[in-house]
């Protein structure tokens, strides 16, 4: 157990770095001069030499990397160069990362919600009926891009019934608990389209194949209601597939909470790392790849912590 | 109160046929036979004789899609055949149990061990979480298992190919029923283990006078530990008796031939094992005649175009068999048919 956990946490370090240093190698391949965009109209050969002094950009490449990196394992991630200028880095992540987070797990408890109940609805008729005709929705469901489905539940849900707080109403939690909840309703909603069309296609999958196992029969043979088996006994087993999926959709969550945060003007960190790669922040940008790595390796990890504690089967090695 | 002396299995004319992409498939095939109360009756067979899905056929327990079954089986009386779901879920558990061949795959990998035990004592008994928990420690007691309060907490995957198959029994034995289908309870087990579990299964039974179906393809855990005998072949009893009288006087060929190919311990080493020649039939096609006619060496052309009716023999009434040249000087007595 030690030993796994040790050998986890160092290839979750060496990760981190080779993603840290790739970045920071690439970001400095995009077009666009830092230094231009920070001074614009007061532009000066000077001002330039001394903003390229200030942030390091005078030095070489590993220079800069190192001093990057070891002012960033003590806990500091410099300031914005061009976003919000001389903003710590820190607050303004603590600002922007929130509704992202919020809108990301909304749009997961809203997909887990649904396809649960869904797959072990199908699988009691395999092939049925109902199975086929929800695999039909949830095919279609599938094929639909966050970038349709944004406008789409706009129109229905705040122009035609006026239900949800339509683009550009953002407000903070902080400010108005039950309106921002209403506020993040709807691209969550948007973006769990797809995440509860691939739960469901692996969980119904998965529970079929395991409807077939002896232990099904067994407690069949106990006087088990068809109900009880499947939610106590077939689902377990098969949620181990379920939270591979949940890793698995990450991906996609990332991509659709950038649509939906463009689209419905949400100020959150999707902006923030448009905004920073715009005006070629390298700072920023930097913080922003290290938070997005951080996060996707670290849910690929608790997914691999919990696999064994819902089928013990799993061995941790 | 006076003990019940009607049979408590009684199975007649029961066919089960399964709808495959290639066409229906007979899988049992107008089997009729009945138990006495705490009486044991092994059905033997190769693979794919139909013993499996007889022993669940009996008890219900064959899912519903694709399977169409005619005849009646009925269980202290009540109708299996056809009855609901809803009602069979009455039966199960509390009058008829089942043991299961691998009890790593018929046990839930994903819960305690106490809990399957648990689970079955709260549904059919109405025990409260902590009466069921209790007492499932002491059926794990009850079955041999050492420090069962510890056992209990364990999953499936964490204890040996025995001790599942005593918790499997346990499971079985749970709510106390009165008839018990084994399905091959010791076949994945060592050889010690399985006469440890089989000893068992016959401790328990004599304790409780349950009733038993045993399917083996083990004719040496026949001969041990059940009353009566039937051999299956093809989806159909080609031989039943008593099961001393069996192992004496064999009446069918294909059942000589099983008892031929089971390794006997006071053979020279190196002795080659006979076998039966060629596969059982596909039940999709059956063969018309005697479905063993193919493989048997006493075949003639009357045993390839008319089957043979399972028959009493005129040596022993009890002595059931279905063949045109029965061995050891066994002759056909009756009809079965015409008799009742």
């Amino acid at each position: 157990m030690l030993r796994y956990v040790i050998r986890r946490i160092i290839a979750f370090i060496a990760i981190m770095l080779t993603i840290s240093l790739l970045s920071f190698w690439l970001m400095r391949l995009l077009p666009g001069d830092p230094i231009v965009k920070h001074l614009g109209t007061s532009y000066t050969p000077d001002n330039a030499a001394q903003f390229a002094h200030q942030v390091g950009l005078d030095q070489g490449f590993f220079a800069q990397y190192f001093t990057w990196l070891g002012h960033a394992l003590t806990g500091d991630l410099g300031y914005s160069w061009n976003v919000s200028p001389n903003s710590p880095i820190t607050t303004i992540m603590s600002k922007t990362l929130p509704p992202t987070i919020e809108i990301a797990v909304m749009s997961q408890i809203i997909a887990l919600l649904i396809s649960i109940p869904m797959s072990v609805a199908v699988v009691r008729r395999p092939n049925g009926r109902f199975d086929r005709g929800v695999n039909a929705v949830m095919l279609s469901a599938y094929s639909i891009p966050t970038l349709i489905a944004i406008p789409i539940l706009t129109l229905i849900l705040t122009v035609r019934y006026s239900l949800l707080p339509g683009p550009s109403s953002w407000i903070s939690f902080a400010q108005d608990p039950w309106l921002n909840l209403k506020v993040c309703l709807l691209p969550a909603i948007a973006i769990s389209i797809a995440s509860i069309a691939g739960h469901f296609r692996f969980l119904r999958n998965d529970m079929i194949i395991n409807l077939q196992e002896d232990f099904v029969v067994m407690a069949r043979s106990k006087g088990l209601t068809n109900r009880r088996i499947l939610w106590r006994h077939v689902l377990r087993p098969s949620s181990v597939t379920l939270l591979t999926s949940v890793g698995l959709t990450i991906g996609g969550l990332i991509v659709g909470l950038f649509v939906a945060e463009i689209y419905l003007a949400i100020p959150g960190f999707s902006t923030q790392v448009i905004a920073a790669v715009d005006t070629s922040d390298y700072a920023l940008l930097q913080a922003c790849i290290m938070t997005i790595a951080f996060i996707v390796i670290s849910i690929q990890l608790i997914v691999n912590f919990l696999l064994p504690i819902i089928d013990p089967r799993i061995a941790r090695d | 109160m006076a003990i019940d002396q009607s049979p408590i299995v009684v199975v007649d004319h029961l066919s089960t046929t399964f709808r495959t992409p290639r066409g229906p498939l007979k899988a049992v095939n107008d089997v009729s036979l009945t138990l006495e109360r705490g009486s044991s009756l092994g059905i033997v067979g190769e693979s794919g004789s139909g013993k499996t899905v007889l022993s669940r056929s009996i008890i219900g327990l064959l899912p519903t899609q694709n399977v169409t079954q005619t005849g009646t089986a009925t269980i202290n009386g009540s109708e299996i055949i056809g009855t609901r779901h809803k009602d069979l879920l009455k039966i199960w558990g509390s009058e008829v149990a089942m043991v299961f061949q691998d009890p790593m795959t018929a046990l839930t990998p994903t819960r305690r061990v106490g809990q399957q035990i648990a689970e079955s004592l709260r549904i059919n008994l109405n025990l409260s979480r902590k009466d069921a928990n209790l007492r499932a420690i002491e059926l794990l007691r009850q079955v041999g298992i050492p420090s069962p309060e510890r056992r209990a907490r364990a999953y499936p995957n964490q204890l040996s190919g025995g001790m599942r198959q005593r918790v499997m029994i346990a499971i079985a034995i749970a709510c106390g029923p009165e008839f018990l289908v084994a399905d091959e309870p010791t076949t994945g087990l060592d050889v010690t283990v399985q006469a440890q579990v089989l000893d068992l299964i016959t401790d328990l039974r004599a304790k409780s006078n349950l009733t038993m179906i045993l399917v083996t393809h083990d004719l040496g855990v026949v001969a041990t530990r059940t009353d009566n005998v039937a051999v299956m072949y093809a989806g159909r009893i080609v031989e039943q008796a008593p099961t001393a009288a069996l192992f004496a006087r064999v009446a069918m060929p294909y059942t000589k031939g099983l008892l031929d190919s089971t390794p006997r311990i006071d053979a020279p080493s190196h002795t080659r094992l006979s076998s039966i020649e060629g596969r059982p039939p596909d039940l999709v096609n059956p063969p018309e005649g005697c479905a063993f006619a193919p493989r048997c060496t006493y075949a003639t052309d009357e045993c390839r175009t008319v089957r043979p009716e399972l028959v009493r023999s005129t040596l022993d009434a009890n002595h059931l068999f279905a063949c045109h040249h029965p061995l050891n000087g066994h002759q056909a007595a009756s009809s079965l048919t015409e008799n009742q």
